[in-house]
């Protein structure tokens, strides 16, 4: 089974996370086999569960084989087309770079969006059209028939059609054809879906209709060869952003030659994301124009060059095997040395480890802001200081997966306070809640923080792959099962504990908190929970107790005022504060409440799966 | 293109505007509704250029285009839209307000014949009514995507001009892409 890992890239302005990874690991006890029997997590932008989904936001799933194009788009999804068209030939913000990618298996219910792309929800089969000037253009001029529609209006009925309703509308009449035809020729974005008895001349034909194409994006549920890719270059002179998804059947036969070739020859191509890249076995890309790559289900590489000076964004999924040879070293050292503009980082692979980030930080990549090194057990303490002595200017850090411990921490808040804004430690089984309470206590500016799955309960399944049932050690690691985690911040949007199973006790005062994560938070206790967090919009809490969730609902049905706590709190010998959560845990109403300004609650949405 | 009444009026923002139709109904609508609607807002500006004010429900816009029952739906659905002269709706109440909109949208396309939808569009586009012509342009391509091309045809009352052979050929040349048709 094929797990997709998401980079967290944005485009945007760092403070706005994306869309979240996925993490799964072979290597870590039964987590993954275990992963459909935990809640389903959600997909943060339309709330559905994200197995097998396709956030498209359309209600459809591409694992059902009896998909259509019927039910994929009778949920009418408006891609804001007015906007689109009052813009110019550019595709404006409505476009953001990193789509969605289909999760098929085990995965957090992290979902770092901009508020940006959830209003633009991605239906599956669309075209989208951008006219480029708006005034000059004229509407394909053709004498109505009597009482027919004016032929604007049949440009914005058909303009808002998929590309299939498209195809078939030419066929109603020549006058129909005509516009259709105009339409396909001002086309400069289309997301089409290859179904499986599909062949290449087909997609060609349609490919052929609109030369103008700059953004493509195919989901194979046919198999892509190097014909296809061939196909695309041909038709597509234009092209600057290419995606190809896969279905879980399709297979992705292209060799790292007909890759190589592929984007030489496109001189234009700034995006390439591609899935299912098993088959490369080893490739040499040269481009100057290529600034974003996503390549993932990569296997055994012999060797990985890349000649891209301008490249600022690389995500690199491995296939999770641990019999995987690629000599990530010598990759990353290649990175290092040709592509000195990377901004963001991406790497998962089970194989990485602390000679890699060495290599890394060996490298003078200026300008790096987002580093992202996952599923990689041999990641230690030592490379955190490694990559803090290099890149002290990083704004997210992802090391989930890793081995490093609460002292690790300890580097990153000595080092990335002033930018650090996502800090990732899911899957980290040395980290405490000590540690966690410690970041957020340091780290001002922090705006997402992932703890999934790392205050783990040792005894439980869930646990870490040690699973000794020594009394002994059970007694000793008591001090990992019930956990407590304070957390007051002033910025912090978004926090996962999903799988924190040894968490016992919750209290949270961030009222910049919108999205909290508390699957399979089985042993939080209900009357250990406090949230103070008035711009809360949704927490998930599936496979939690039902007093539990019914706790956190009350909690967030009630009105908090901005209430500055007092607690009390204790100074320990390392400089930290110890808070003391107050014996009860309820809301706490004040008398001068009235006083307070109303502080206007959104509606909160608890999660159930 | 006459004026009933030269009196100037101060302004107010519920001054209303009485519109005529082709079956010579009159409706009073609200400023703010009425200038959602381009082609009327342009006679009111206009007439404003020239030196007869020509405000308050004493005028009376011809729409000879458009008959009343059209009108009507339009001017319902102007209202429900955020009102341009409105004061800045905090958050929540313009999360109520979407939501009503919303209810409010699907339950005019329910109860909405499908040839109603082609005169509303049509209407529309004569009153340049773009948020209309945005939601009911997209309502009719919601309809018809995955209909036949024979339904269409009828819907919108074309002929079919194609030779049989052409037809052929078109049909086979995507029928890949086709999955499932609706029933008409």
């Amino acid at each position: 089974m094929q797990h997709q890992n998401q980079p967290h890239f944005s485009a945007d302005a760092p403070t706005t996370p994306c869309a979240g990874p996925t993490v799964t690991f072979s290597s870590a006890a039964a987590d993954h086999k275990r992963g459909k029997k935990r809640g389903s997590y959600n997909c943060g932008r339309c709330g559905l569960p994200k197995k097998g989904h396709n956030c498209h936001t359309s209600i459809t799933t591409t694992t059902t084989t009896d998909t259509t194009t019927a039910t994929t788009t009778s949920s009418p999804i408006i891609n804001t087309p007015t906007s689109r068209a009052d813009s110019s030939a550019s595709l404006s913000s409505t476009r953001p770079p990193p789509p969605r990618q289909p999760y098929t298996h085990f995965r957090r219910a992290l979902s770092f969006d901009d508020d940006v792309r959830a209003g633009f929800p991605e239906p599956e089969p669309e075209v989208e059209e951008e006219e480029q000037e708006e005034e000059d253009f004229g509407y394909p001029s053709m004498d109505p028939e009597p009482g027919a529609l004016p032929a604007s209006c049949l440009w914005e009925i058909l303009r808002r059609l998929p590309p299939v309703g498209l195809l078939s509308a030419a066929r109603v009449s020549k006058s129909w054809r005509e516009t259709s035809k105009r339409l396909w020729k001002a086309a400069e974005e289309l997301r089409l879906r290859v179904p499986a008895r599909a062949q290449v001349g087909f997609v060609g034909s349609v490919l052929q209709k609109c030369p103008g194409l700059v953004r493509l994006s195919l989901r194979m549920e046919s198999d892509l060869d190097a014909t296809m890719l061939a196909c695309i270059a041909f038709s597509c002179p234009n092209l600057e952003f290419m995606e190809i998804l896969k279905s879980d059947t399709a297979i992705n036969r292209i060799n790292g030659d007909e890759l190589g070739r592929f984007v030489a020859d496109k001189r234009c191509l700034k995006s390439l994301k591609m899935e299912g890249c098993s088959n490369l076995g080893g490739f040499v890309l040269c481009s100057s124009s290529l600034s974003t790559l996503w390549l993932s289900d990569l296997y055994s590489l012999s060797k990985m060059v890349f000649n891209c000076p301008n490249l600022k964004e690389i995500s690199l999924e491995f296939y999770r095997q641990e019999n995987d040879s690629t000599d990530l070293t010598t990759m990353v050292d290649g990175l290092g040395r040709n592509c000195l503009r990377l901004q963001n980082i991406h790497i998962a692979s089970v194989r990485l480890s602390h000679s890699v980030v060495l290599a890394l930080t060996a490298a003078n990549l200026r300008g790096l802001r987002m580093l992202s090194l996952v599923l990689g057990s041999e990641i230690t303490d030592a490379s955190v200081a490694a990559i803090a002595s290099s890149y002290p200017n990083l704004e997210l850090l992802d090391l989930s997966g890793s081995s490093i411990s609460d002292s690790g921490i300890g580097m990153i808040c000595n080092v990335f306070p002033e930018t650090l804004s996502r800090l990732l430690l899911a899957l980290c089984p040395n980290v405490t809640s000590s540690g966690i309470q410690f970041a957020t206590a340091q780290l001002p500016l922090l705006e997402l923080m992932d703890c999934g799955m790392t205050i783990c309960d040792p005894n439980s399944q869930n646990g870490i792959p040690d699973e000794s049932s020594d009394w002994e050690l059970r007694n000793t690691a008591n001090h990992l099962i019930y956990q407590k985690l304070i957390i007051k911040h002033g910025r912090l949007k978004k926090l996962s504990l999903w799988g924190c199973s040894g968490l016992d006790a919750l209290y949270l005062n961030c009222p910049e908190l919108n999205d909290l994560n508390l699957n399979s938070c089985k042993n939080l206790h209900p009357e250990r929970l406090l949230l103070q967090c008035s711009k809360l919009e949704s927490v998930h809490a599936s496979g939690c107790q039902e007093l539990l969730i019914g706790a956190v609902e009350s909690q967030v049905s009630n009105d908090f005022p901005a209430v500055e706590n007092v607690l009390p709190c204790k100074r320990l010998a390392d400089g930290s504060k110890r808070v003391r959560v107050p014996h009860f845990l309820s809301a706490q109403s004040c008398d001068d409440d009235k006083k307070r300004r109303r502080v206007e609650r959104r509606h909160c949405n608890v999660l159930v799966s | 293109m006459s004026n009933t009444s030269e009196n100037p009026k101060p302004s107010s923002s519920s001054a209303k505007m009485t519109l005529k139709t082709s079956d010579n109904e009159l409706f009073e609508v609200e400023e703010a509704v009425a200038m959602k609607f381009c082609t009327v807002k342009q006679y009111f500006e206009d007439e404003k250029d020239s030196d007869v004010a020509a405000r308050g429900s004493t005028t009376v816009i011809p729409l000879p285009n458009v008959h009343s029952a059209v009108l009507a739906t339009l001017i319902s659905y102007g209202k429900k839209l955020p009102q341009s002269n409105a004061v800045a709706d905090n958050h929540e109440e313009e999360e109520t307000k979407k939501k009503e909109r919303k209810k409010y949208e699907q339950g005019l396309l329910k109860n909405l014949m499908p040839g109603e939808l082609l005169d509303l569009i049509s209407a529309a586009n004569y009153l340049d009514f773009k948020e209309g012509l945005e939601f009911f342009n997209q309502a009719l391509a919601d309809h018809i995507q995955n209909k036949s091309v024979e339904y269409v045809r009828k819907f919108f009352g074309i002929k079919n001009d194609y030779e049989p052979h052409e037809e052929e050929k078109y049909r086979e040349e995507y029928a890949w892409a086709f999955e499932g048709v609706d029933e008409d």
